[in-house]
């Protein structure tokens, strides 16, 4: 456990009415490096992560006990959903970009928390898209529809969409699975940039991208965490037998 | 939970197979050489040293796997440390088969000493020998099973190896001053028995690999 924890996890719990979804987990997950969740699928990973930003409270029926403290503060107390979710932002598998402009893509969160004036929303839009390595490829053509660039470059506008809004931590649910290889490639090399600005944690279904990318690594199953280290020593050598076990491949 | 990637096990366990393999040849070679020297047995030992380019095949073939088996499954943990300790499993055996080729040349030098001079000296050689060829056979096996306790203990059975080899040498230094007309022979012997003690070093390297296939450690015995 480690004092600099930007998002601090304690014995959180999680009911879908009867069902527990997530067991007793404790957690630290450190600024400025990406953490990977991995396990099979149902094992409470993407759960999890929506509850580190409370979009789990948009799912009926579930039930969080248990504290997740953001840099000190209590998400579950008094904060600001809306805050919160600014401060903590999620990219998900799908890239959904709105059907409007590049521009006003990026641009919608800043207008919603009411950022006014051209000049500051086209300079907060050129950087994001700078950040999201997406800039030279769009700079000409702000103001097409999102909808006609290509789906490696949806979820880089998607990045970019929440960059604008100055996030702390980017939540990010299987960021590349509907991307092919050299867009997955530009988002992996994306998030070794984005990790010196940010905090990032990260689902994947693909071990070899968490091995890549993360510094951390959280091996889930059945709700609980089984195994949590540096990736490095998860891929080489994890401590758990079942966390062995799958990331050889040996689960069926 | 059923288990998956059954075919990706086998490949494991042929890639260990080749290497248990690889030790039982040079095992097989460095006993034949030690025969060869026993015997006097020019011929044997020209036959040991042109097998060697069969084991040396073997080294090459055991590295080509375990490329491939990176290359097209993507090996991690253990499964990864295990291809890891076969590369270098089969570099330590592919020297301990050159150590046996230098046996067999030494053995085609002692071909034509008078039997007496072997016949002393032949005694503590097998016995390094045979402690060599046991802690071969027990480094390659602790290496295949990640078995560290068998690891260490071969691993001591160097001391032994070493304490017989400086006995020999002492003795045959003082052999060589008092009979400096029999220097040829001692040498042989003593080159012969030199390379008994460095197949028993390379054993010890093997005895380490155990380690790196447990935990990844790099452990120094």
């Amino acid at each position: 456990m480690t004092d600099e924890a930007k998002l601090r996890i304690r014995g959180l719990d999680l009911h879908y009415g009867e069902v527990q979804a997530l067991k007793k987990v404790d957690m630290d997950i450190v600024p400025n490096a990406v953490t990977a969740f991995i396990g099979p699928s149902g094992c409470g990973k993407t759960t999890f992560l929506k509850t580190l930003n409370r979009m789990i409270d948009l799912i009926p029926g579930a039930t969080v006990t248990g504290t997740v403290l953001y840099d000190g503060r209590d998400v579950y107390g008094d904060y600001d959903v809306i805050e919160l979710r600014k401060r903590i932002g999620m990219v998900f598998q799908k890239p959904n970009p709105f059907p409007m402009s590049i521009f006003d893509n990026v641009a919608y969160g800043p207008r919603v928390h009411g950022m006014k004036g051209r000049r500051s929303l086209e300079e907060t839009v050129e950087r994001s898209l700078k950040r999201a390595a997406l800039w030279g490829e769009v700079s000409d053509r702000l103001h097409k529809p999102a909808l006609g660039l290509s789906g490696g470059q949806q979820q880089r506008l998607c990045i970019a969409r929440l960059l604008a809004v100055e996030p702390d931590v980017l939540l990010m649910d299987e960021p590349s699975s509907a991307l092919d290889p050299i867009s997955t490639a530009k988002i992996e090399d994306l998030l070794e940039e984005l990790k010196k600005l940010y905090t990032i944690v990260i689902v994947t279904h693909n071990m070899q991208q968490a091995a890549r990318i993360s510094d951390r690594t959280a091996f889930f199953l059945h709700g609980e965490v089984v195994e949590m280290r540096s990736t490095e020593e998860m891929f080489f050598k994890p401590k758990d037998k079942r966390t062995e076990d799958y990331i050889s491949g040996r689960f069926g | 939970m059923g288990i998956t990637r059954k075919n990706y096990d086998l490949q494991i366990s042929r890639l260990k197979y080749d290497v248990l393999e690889m030790g039982r040849r040079v095992r097989a070679a460095m006993a034949a050489a030690v025969e060869a020297l026993e015997g006097r047995d020019g011929e044997a030992a020209v036959a040991v040293r042109e097998a060697d380019a069969g084991i040396n095949a073997m080294e090459s073939a055991i590295h080509d796997e375990c490329a491939r088996l990176i290359a097209m499954e993507q090996p991690v943990a253990r499964d990864l440390r295990i291809i890891m300790a076969m590369i270098k499993a089969a570099l330590e055996l592919e020297r301990i088969g050159d150590y046996a080729g230098n046996i067999a040349r030494a053995a085609e030098r002692a071909a034509g000493l008078p039997a007496a001079r072997t016949a002393e000296a032949m005694p503590v050689i097998a016995a390094m020998a045979d402690l060599a060829s046991r802690m071969l056979s027990d480094a390659v096996g602790s290496v295949l099973d990640g078995d560290v306790g068998r690891a260490e203990a071969a691993a001591r059975m160097d001391d032994d190896v070493d304490r017989i080899y400086a006995g020999f040498l002492r003795d045959g230094i003082r052999g060589m001053a008092a009979e400096p007309e029999g220097i040829d022979g001692v040498l042989a012997l003593l080159f012969a028995a030199k390379h008994v003690e460095r197949i028993a070093d390379h054993a010890v390297n093997l005895c380490e690999l155990a380690f790196y296939v447990e935990n990844g450690e790099n452990r120094e015995l």
